[in-house]
C-alpha cells in the first residue's frame, strides 16, 4: 500500500494496530517470568514483532483473492466470505482450515513444474489468517478495505456466444452417499463451430466435480432410456469423447477452459454434451440444473491435442495394507508438449507423483500430492507447455492406504479393494495432456498414429488378454498401412473375442485394403449379423461394392451407414464420391462440404471438395480447397497436380507452372505430367 | 484496547482460561448433574420457553448453525433421529448458536432442511459453555434430574474436517439412546465431534 509522506495529521493512522520496534517488546513483563517461561516468552514475543492483522488491511485482500469466487452468495460454497462479519463469524474456522490445507482446494504441492491458477496460500498468508483469529479479528479502519472483486453476469468471461442448459432440473437427495450423474445436452448447433472457451456452471452447492464429453452419434441417449433418473449413472461417461482431446473439467472456483491459439475443439451439430457431475447431499434437496457457456471464434484449428492415459487395474489392497504402490509408464515415440495432467483414483490414495524420464537422464517431477482428496480431484493446466522429446519415459506412482487410519476409507472396518469404477473400489490413471510435434497436418497426423500405437502395445503389455486394445492397435496398424501386423493384432482380438463386431469390421477393411474382396465381404457381414446398425460395417461393405465396380449397390449401402451415424465422415467422402462418378457434382459436394466441416484440416477431403467445385466450374473456390490440400499435406500429389490445373484455368501461368513442377517432384512418372 | 500485545500475556490469559474451564466443566463430566433452575431456561424459535433438563425424560440436545455445512449436513439424520425416538420417551431439542440471527431466518433455514422443532436460541452461549459443547453439530444426552450421558457426534460419517463417507458406520447417538432407554450403561459416553467451532459465533 502506497502513502504518501507529506500526508497531514490525520485520525485514521492512530486508529490502526501500529507496527512497534521490537526493542519496546524488551521491556515487557516477559522479563519477570521463569528461565523456562522466558525462552518461551522471548520465542513468541519475537514472533509477535509484527501487530494482530486487520480484516480490512490485510485478511480482506486475501478472501477477496483466494476465497470469494466460491464463497459468495450464489456460488457453489456453503457460506459467503464477503463481508467483515461473515469472516468473523468464521474466524477460527478459517484458520483452522487453512493450517491443515483443506482450504482453498489445491492438491498439487508446491515447487514442481508451475502450474496454471494455482489456488494454494502462502505459509505467510495461512500465518496472517491464524493470527487474525488469534488475535480477536479486528475489523480494522474501513477506509483499508480494498475493493472487492467484480463478477461479471456469473460467467467469468462476460456473455457467452451460446449457453446449453439441461432443460429438467435433477434432484439431489438431502442425505445418502454421493452420486455420479451423467447429464446429456443436446447441441443446437446447425454448423459446425470451433469452441475457444467453455465455461461449465453447474448451479449448485451439491456439485463437487465435473467433466464434460461430446457424444458425436448420440448413442449415449440409449444408456439413459436404461435407467430410471435424469441421463445415466456411473464414472463412466458412456460413449462419449474429450472433444478433439481436449480435457473439460470444472470444479468449485475453476477458471474456465480456454483453447490455446489454434487448438480450438470442433463442436459438431448432431451431437450431444455429456456432462459428468459429482454430486455430494448437502442435508436438504437439491435441484441442479447445469448450463454450459460456450465462446466460439471464426479461427480454424491447426492443430488438436492427444490425451495419453496411463493407469493400471492391477489394484488388490488386503484390509489394513497402508503401503499399495501402484505405477505405470509409458514411453514416447514422438516429441510433444505438454499441456496438463488429471491424476484419478479413489477414497483409499494418500499420494500420488508424476515423473517425465527424459532420454538424457534428467528426471522431472511433473506433480506430487502429499494428500490426496478425491472430493476435490482436479486437473492441472501447466503454466507454459513443457517440451519432452520422443523416447521420454512417463510414470506415475501413487501410495494406497487401506486401513482404518485413513478416515476417508469408505469401508469402516476396512475389506479388501480391488479395481473397479465405483467409488468404493479403487483406480489409478495419470491422463497427461499432450500437442506432438508437427509441421503439418500429416506429420500430425502420423505422430498421432505413433502415440496410440504406443498407448495400445503398452496396453497388452499390461494385460496380454485385453482384447479391445488388440483390436485397436489393430486399427491403428491398418490406419498406418502396416497391414500384416493388423491383421495378426485383429486375430488376436477375435480369438480372445469371437463375437466381437468391430474387430470383424477392421478385419474385413485389412482385406479389402489387399484386394481380398471375398474374404472382406464374409467378415463384414458376419459383423453385421452381430450387429445390424453398424454403421463402419456399412460402409466397408459399400466399399467393398465399390471396388466391384457395383455402384449402385454401394451407394445404397453407405446412405444406411449415414442412417446409422449421420457424423461418419468416411461415409459422407465415400457417397460423395460416388455421387460425382456418375456425374451428380452438386450433390456430391453437399456432402464432401459437411464432411470437411466434421474434419476442417483434412487434406483428402480439401481436394474433394475442390474437385467437385471444379466440376462445377468454380475455379476459385477449388483453388483455396486445392491450396488448402497442400498446405495440410505438401507431399500431395494430386492436390499439386489440380491445383496446377486449375491456376492454368484461371490464368495464373507462373503459379500454374510451379504447382505441376511440385507435382512433378513428387512423382515424375506420373503420365499425366507429360 | 491496544492493538499491539504481547503473546505471552495472551498465552496466560488463555492458560487461565483454559483452567477455569476445565473446573467447570468438569462439574457436569458425565456422572454429574446440570442445574434444573429456571435459569436454564431458552425460548424456541416460536417464543415458547424450553428447559433442556427434565426430571422425568431423557433429553437431546444437538448444537446447530445454519450455515455450518456439517451441521446441514446430518440435517436427514437429525429428522430420523427425531422420528425414531420422540415418541418414544425423548425430548428433542435442536439449539442454533448464532448471535445475531433472526428467528424468521432460521425457521426458513429449518423448514428447508426439514429440521424438527424445537429448536432453542442459546444466542449468548450460555448453555454451550454450561454443558461444555464446542462444535456444531454436537449431541448430547442428558438423564432425568440434568446427568451428562453422552456427548460428541451423531455418528462418524464425517469422521474428520474436510471428509464426508458415503454412510456413517459407528452410530454413537443411537447407541447412547439405545442404552438409555433400556436402561443399561452407555458403552461409549464421549466422543469428538466434528463441524464448525461454537466460539468462533461469540464475539
Amino acid at each position: 500500500m502506497m502513502h504518501s509522506l507529506f500526508q497531514g495529521p490525520s485520525r485514521r493512522p492512530s486508529r490502526r494496530p501500529s507496527r512497534r520496534p521490537s526493542s519496546r517488546l524488551s521491556g515487557r513483563p516477559c522479563g519477570s517470568l521463569s528461565t523456562f517461561a522466558l525462552t518461551v516468552a522471548l520465542a513468541a514475543c519475537g514472533a509477535e514483532e509484527e501487530s494482530i492483522p486487520t480484516f480490512t488491511r490485510e485478511v480482506a485482500p486475501i478472501l477477496f483473492d483466494h476465497c470469494v469466487v466460491c464463497h459468495r452468495e450464489g456460488e457453489s460454497a456453503p457460506f459467503p466470505l464477503w463481508t467483515f462479519e461473515d469472516a468473523r463469524n468464521k474466524r477460527r474456522q478459517i484458520a483452522r482450515v487453512t493450517k491443515r490445507g483443506l482450504m482453498p482446494p489445491w492438491l498439487p504441492a508446491p515447487g514442481h513444474a508451475p502450474l496454471a491458477d494455482e489456488r494454494r496460500l502462502t505459509e505467510t498468508q495461512i500465518d496472517t489468517l491464524a493470527r487474525w483469529a488469534d488475535g480477536g479479528a479486528p475489523e480494522g479502519d474501513r477506509a483499508d478495505l480494498p475493493e472487492r472483486p467484480t463478477f461479471a453476469s456469473g460467467w467469468q468471461r462476460g456473455a457467452p456466444d451460446l449457453i446449453v442448459k439441461l432443460t429438467e432440473p435433477f434432484e439431489v437427495p438431502a442425505g445418502g452417499p454421493d452420486l455420479f450423474r451423467n447429464f446429456i445436452l443436446e447441441v443446437p448447433v446447425v454448423n459446425v463451430r470451433f469452441v475457444q472457451a467453455v465455461e461449465i456452471r453447474p448451479g449448485s452447492p451439491a456439485a463437487h466435480h465435473g467433466i464434460l464429453q461430446l457424444d458425436l452419434d448420440r448413442r449415449s441417449r440409449s444408456l439413459a432410456l436404461e435407467d430410471e433418473l435424469q441421463g445415466f449413472g456411473g464414472m463412466g461417461l458412456g460413449y462419449s469423447a474429450a472433444p478433439d482431446g481436449h480435457l473439460l473439467a470444472w470444479t468449485p472456483g475453476k477458471r474456465p477452459s480456454v483453447a490455446p491459439s489454434g487448438m480450438a475443439w470442433h463442436l459438431h451439430p448432431g451431437s450431444d454434451f455429456i456432462l459428468q457431475l459429482h454430486l455430494t447431499p448437502t442435508g436438504k434437496p437439491e435441484r441442479v440444473q447445469p448450463e454450459i457457456g460456450l465462446y466460439f471464434t471464426d479461427e480454424a484449428p491447426t492443430t488438436s491435442p492427444v490425451s495419453l492415459v496411463l493407469y493400471s487395474e492391477e489394484i488388490d489392497i488386503a484390509a489394513g495394507d497402508r503401503g499399495f504402490a501402484l505405477e505405470d509408464e509409458l514411453r514416447l515415440p514422438v516429441p510433444v508438449d505438454l499441456l496438463g495432467l488429471y491424476p484419478h483414483a479413489h477414497y483409499l490414495c494418500k499420494t500420488m507423483e508424476a515423473f517425465a524420464e527424459l532420454p538424457s537422464g534428467e528426471s522431472r517431477t511433473l506433480l506430487a500430492i502429499e494428500t490426496w482428496d478425491f472430493d476435490w480431484q482436479d486437473d492441472y493446466r501447466l503454466q507454459k507447455p513443457m517440451q519432452l522429446p520422443a523416447g521420454t519415459r512417463l510414470r506415475f506412482r501413487y501410495l494406497y492406504d487401506n486401513s482404518d487410519r485413513n478416515s476417508a476409507n469408505p469401508n469402516v472396518p476396512p475389506r479388501r479393494v480391488q479395481f473397479g469404477q465405483t467409488s468404493t473400489d479403487e483406480m489409478g490413471t495419470l491422463t497427461l495432456t499432450v500437442v506432438p510435434k508437427a509441421a503439418n497436418a500429416r506429420e500430425h497426423d502420423e505422430a498421432v498414429l505413433a502415440l496410440d500405437e504406443a498407448v495400445h502395445v503398452r496396453a497388452i503389455q499390461r494385460k496380454p488378454h485385453d482384447w479391445d486394445a488388440h483390436r485397436k492397435l489393430g486399427r491403428v496398424l491398418l490406419d498406418k498401412g502396416a497391414l500384416d501386423g493388423a491383421v495378426s493384432a485383429l486375430r488376436e482380438a477375435l480369438r480372445l473375442r469371437p463375437e466381437y463386431p468391430d474387430a470383424r469390421v477392421d478385419l474385413g477393411s485389412c482385406f479389402l485394403a489387399t484386394g481380398q474382396l471375398d474374404a472382406a465381404q464374409g467378415e463384414l457381414l458376419q459383423a453385421l449379423a452381430a450387429e445390424p446398425r453398424h454403421a463402419r460395417a456399412h460402409l466397408q461393405l459399400a466399399r467393398v461394392l465399390a471396388a466391384r465396380s457395383d455402384r449402385a449397390a454401394a451407394e445404397e449401402r453407405v446412405s444406411l451407414a449415414l442412417q446409422h451415424a449421420p457424423n461418419l465422415v468416411e461415409a459422407r467422402v465415400l457417397l460423395g464420391t460416388l455421387l460425382a462418378q456418375r456425374g451428380r457434382a452438386e450433390e456430391a459436394l453437399v456432402h464432401f462440404e459437411r464432411a470437411l466441416s466434421l474434419r476442417p484440416s483434412a487434406p483428402e477431403i480439401h481436394n474433394n471438395v475442390a474437385t467437385a467445385h471444379f466440376e462445377l466450374g468454380h475455379l476459385e473456390e477449388a483453388r483455396v480447397h486445392y491450396t488448402a490440400a497442400v498446405k495440410g499435406n505438401p507431399n500431395y500429389f494430386n492436390a499439386w497436380f489440380n491445383l496446377g490445373r486449375v491456376q492454368g484455368a484461371l490464368g495464373h501461368e507462373a503459379e500454374s507452372e510451379s504447382a505441376l513442377q511440385r507435382a512433378r517432384e513428387i512423382n515424375p512418372r506420373h503420365p499425366g505430367l507429360r | 484496547m491496544e492493538g499491539t500485545r504481547c503473546v505471552v500475556q495472551m498465552r496466560w490469559a488463555l492458560c487461565v482460561a483454559a483452567l477455569l474451564c476445565l473446573a467447570l466443566t468438569s462439574c457436569y463430566r458425565s456422572g454429574s448433574a446440570l442445574p434444573t433452575g429456571e435459569s436454564l431456561e431458552l425460548p424456541a424459535l416460536d417464543g415458547a420457553m424450553h428447559h433442556p433438563v427434565s426430571q422425568e425424560e431423557p433429553t437431546v440436545l444437538i448444537f446447530t448453525a445454519s450455515d455450518c455445512p456439517v451441521a446441514n449436513g446430518y440435517a436427514p439424520e437429525i429428522a430420523a433421529l427425531h422420528g425414531d425416538y420422540a415418541d418414544r420417551g425423548v425430548r428433542f431439542f435442536l439449539v442454533n448458536v448464532e448471535p445475531d440471527a433472526a428467528a424468521a431466518d432460521l425457521i426458513e433455514h429449518a423448514d428447508r432442511y426439514r429440521l424438527p422443532r424445537p429448536i432453542l436460541q442459546d444466542r449468548d452461549h450460555g448453555l454451550a459453555s454450561l454443558v461444555g459443547a464446542e462444535i456444531t453439530p454436537e449431541a448430547l444426552v442428558i438423564a432425568p434430574g440434568g446427568e451428562i450421558l453422552y456427548r460428541g457426534r451423531i455418528d462418524d460419517q464425517f469422521p474428520e474436517l474436510g471428509v464426508r463417507r458415503s454412510a456413517a458406520s459407528a452410530r454413537e447417538l443411537r447407541d447412547a439412546l439405545d442404552a438409555t432407554l433400556a436402561g443399561r450403561p452407555i458403552a461409549v459416553p464421549r466422543t469428538k465431534a466434528v463441524g464448525c467451532l461454537i466460539r468462533d459465533w461469540s464475539q
